[in-house]
């Protein structure tokens, strides 16, 4: 089960939205993290053959992926980020629909269908149509669809983008059931949604692979310390202006920020241990997530 | 999959409007046309000059015309030119009265088709024609009235003062004139007036068809973008290659299904209301100059035939655009641009007319080009128009299927 990408590229008319991205992925979740923009979209449209790289390489077991054609879509599983669907369909139908696209029979389909609903606790919208449903339970749709093959690929593009916070833990518990034997690769820009699950996390910026590796491998390649500070209202902004702030909390009489600095920024900052947000926003900066993601 | 292609569309609102529009139509084509409402006012006119509707006037007429059955010989044009003069001889025939001119027609309905055919024999030119041309002839002769046809085709097309003169090349000429005198004579005649309301009508279904069918093919690929679906579809084992088709067989499929259904009901309801004898009549019975030789059913089986061919090239044509743009807005308005743009530029030019002829709408239409003489000159050789659009408009139709499927099959998400 391996899933190499070598060297790939995609470029739109001068713009590289991926450059030059090459990593390779085996049983495991991978989460893929990085701002609005920074390429995630166009990798995984690359990776599920909706669209061809401009060089570059996408091999499954060393067989081209685009090469492999529908032997390769067969291993594929995709949540796409505008989770697009039937709206007249009922989720049963929606599901039979997608099964017989993915070449199940209808018998085992039926049997598949039946289990996954379950599984995303869809089993009384069963018959709801699509367009009726909420944003949690179209995405648990969306989840249900990817994993009819039961996939050996499963590539979720922002799986938890307009979720509730109780929608966002339930979706998150049941990718992590669902990643067994199999590899998950989950883009995001929310850094609490691969935090817990993923074993390896890659950050991408400007189409490129900035750093990849455990949790812990990040945060510990972050050249910079995290500090706990307490500030008065009046210095508050020159703190925001001086120092990366990953995090403002108001307290009686000033703020508490927690400042990312080589060297103790104020006299009675602590210094605490670094987040995944911290490294987040170490390598993408305070603006990080503002634009609208198009590539 | 192609159930399920069929439910997308069905299962919209705009589908099941769509469907129930069509069935509307269908049901209204079909009231209109037994109830005498449409192009042919199927009527009889009764002792009292009132004009009668209904199953009753049509077994009346059709006992009228009865009496007129056999071959249009010597003795039959004989016996309607001196029945005409009898009547025209009568109070009522004499009458400016409207109340007793009807009475006068009312007793001309059985051998009116007749009379309408010795009118346009004995006019003056090829393009004229006199309504009372037969009130004026007291003798008839069976070999005049035939060989009127022709002479009338060859002196306008060899009148250099006619358009007509410059507008068909000497083999066109030969081949208007060959195909006049292959037509078997002498005629026979029976009730038809069935035949006659159905291809008159035959088009108008066909062509409101195609539009509504238009609308449902016109989102089968675009819909898979303006839904977003586009991204899983793609992504799956078959969404590029059978499920593709699928898409193709659904629209097919759906043509096929709506377009017999509708003609055939149709078809079943007019002739089965109006009668279904005369078939075997020939079309000039009531198109005089047709270059076709053929009978009222031969003319219903190309009629159906014709209309089909170009429903289904119309349906490939929308899916393909469909497929093309992404946009059903777009694919939508391919069959109206298409039926549409040809009745503005109609009349403009000859060789534009023979251009429009060709156009897939004119196949809706077969009937009302019986009349008509447009021909296509290839490598030499004459052909109607109706004789070369129907095969190329099946051949494109077949041709436009693989190109629909490598195009929507190739599509790259951006």
């Amino acid at each position: 089960m391996d899933l190499r990408i070598s060297n790939l590229t995609k470029d739109f008319d001068g713009f590289k939205a991926v450059n030059n991205f090459s990593y390779s992925l085996d049983c495991g979740v991978y989460g893929l993290l990085g701002v609005n923009g920074a390429g995630k979209t166009t990798l995984m449209r690359m990776l599920t053959t909706l669209m061809k790289p401009t060089s570059g390489h996408i091999t499954w077991d060393g067989e081209d992926v685009f090469a492999m054609d529908g032997k390769y879509r067969m291993l594929l599983g995709y949540l796409p980020q505008d989770f697009g669907y039937y709206p007249d369909f009922s989720v049963y139908d929606y599901l039979m629909y997608i099964a017989a696209l993915k070449g199940i029979r209808p018998a085992v389909a039926r049997q598949r269908v039946k289990e996954l609903l379950k599984q995303v606790g869809l089993v009384k919208a069963r018959n709801k149509k699509m367009k009726t449903l909420s944003g949690g339970m179209k995405r648990r749709a969306g989840i249900a669809q990817a994993m009819l093959n039961d996939p050996k690929i499963l590539i979720l593009d922002e799986p938890t983008a307009g979720l509730d916070p109780s929608e966002r833990i339930r979706f998150r518990n049941l990718i992590s059931e669902l990643s067994e034997d199999r590899i998950v690769l989950l883009s995001t820009h929310i850094v609490s949604d691969i935090e817990y699950i993923a074993n390896d996390i890659l950050l991408m910026k400007d189409g490129q692979l900035v750093i990849s590796g455990t949790s812990e491998d990040i945060i510990d390649s972050m050249p910079e310390s995290v500090w706990i500070s307490r500030v008065s209202k009046s210095s508050i902004d020159v703190c925001l202006k001086r120092f990366k702030v990953s995090n403002v909390k108001t307290v009686p009489g000033g703020a508490e920020l927690r400042i990312i600095s080589r060297k103790q920024p104020t006299e009675n900052a602590i210094q605490v241990d670094a987040t995944l947000e911290d490294v987040f926003l170490y390598y993408f900066g305070e603006r990080a997530g503002e634009d609208d993601d198009s590539v | 999959m192609i159930r399920y292609e069929l439910k997308k569309i069905f299962g919209s609102v705009g589908g099941k409007i769509a469907l129930g529009l069509y069935i509307a139509t269908v049901i209204l084509s079909c009231f209109l046309a037994a109830n005498g409402f449409m192009n042919v006012d199927v009527k009889w006119v009764n002792e009292q000059g009132e004009s009668e509707r209904g199953f009753q006037a049509v077994q009346k007429l059709r006992e009228a015309r009865n009496e007129w059955e056999g071959y249009l010989d010597q003795e039959m044009l004989t016996k309607a030119i001196q029945e005409n003069s009898r009547i025209n001889a009568t109070p009522e025939g004499q009458s400016s009265n409207v109340q007793k001119s009807n009475i006068a027609y009312g007793w001309k309905q059985g051998f009116s088709p007749i009379r309408e055919m010795i009118n346009r024999s004995y006019s003056v030119g090829f393009r004229t024609y006199d309504y009372y041309r037969a009130d004026r002839i007291s003798v008839i002769k069976e070999e005049t009235f035939y060989g009127n046809r022709t002479r009338q085709l060859k002196d306008w097309l060899y009148d250099k003062t006619d358009v007509a003169y410059d507008l068909y090349t000497e083999a066109e000429k030969q081949y208007l004139i060959g195909q006049y005198e292959k037509l078997e004579t002498p005629f026979y005649v029976d009730y038809h007036d069935g035949w006659y309301q159905f291809l008159e009508n035959a088009a108008l279904l066909p062509m409101l068809g195609i539009l509504i069918i238009g609308y449902m093919v016109a989102g089968i690929f675009s819909n898979e973008f303006k839904w977003k679906a586009d991204t899983v579809y793609f992504s799956t084992l078959l969404g590029r290659n059978k499920a593709t088709s699928s898409k193709i067989k659904a629209g097919l499929l759906l043509v096929t299904v709506l377009y017999w259904a509708a003609m055939l009901i149709y078809s079943f309801v007019t002739l089965g209301y109006l009668g279904f004898e005369g078939g075997n009549c020939v079309v000039q019975l009531r198109v005089w100059k047709s270059l076709y030789n053929i009978t009222f059913w031969q003319a219903w089986v190309l009629t159906l035939i014709c209309g089909y061919i170009g429903n289904l090239f119309l349906t490939a044509l929308t899916m393909f655009i469909s497929a093309k743009t992404k946009s059903s807005v777009i694919a939508v308005t391919t069959p109206f641009v298409i039926m549409f743009i040809p009745s503005f530029l109609q009349g403009m030019t000859d060789w534009l007319d023979t251009v429009i002829a060709m156009m897939p709408v004119s196949l809706l239409e077969f009937y009302q080009h019986l009349g008509t003489f447009n021909l296509i000159t290839i490598f030499g050789k004459v052909f109607r128009v109706m004789d070369v659009s129907l095969p190329l408009y099946a051949i494109l139709t077949v041709a436009l299927v693989p190109v629909i499927y490598q195009e929507f099959r190739r599509k790259q998400i951006v």
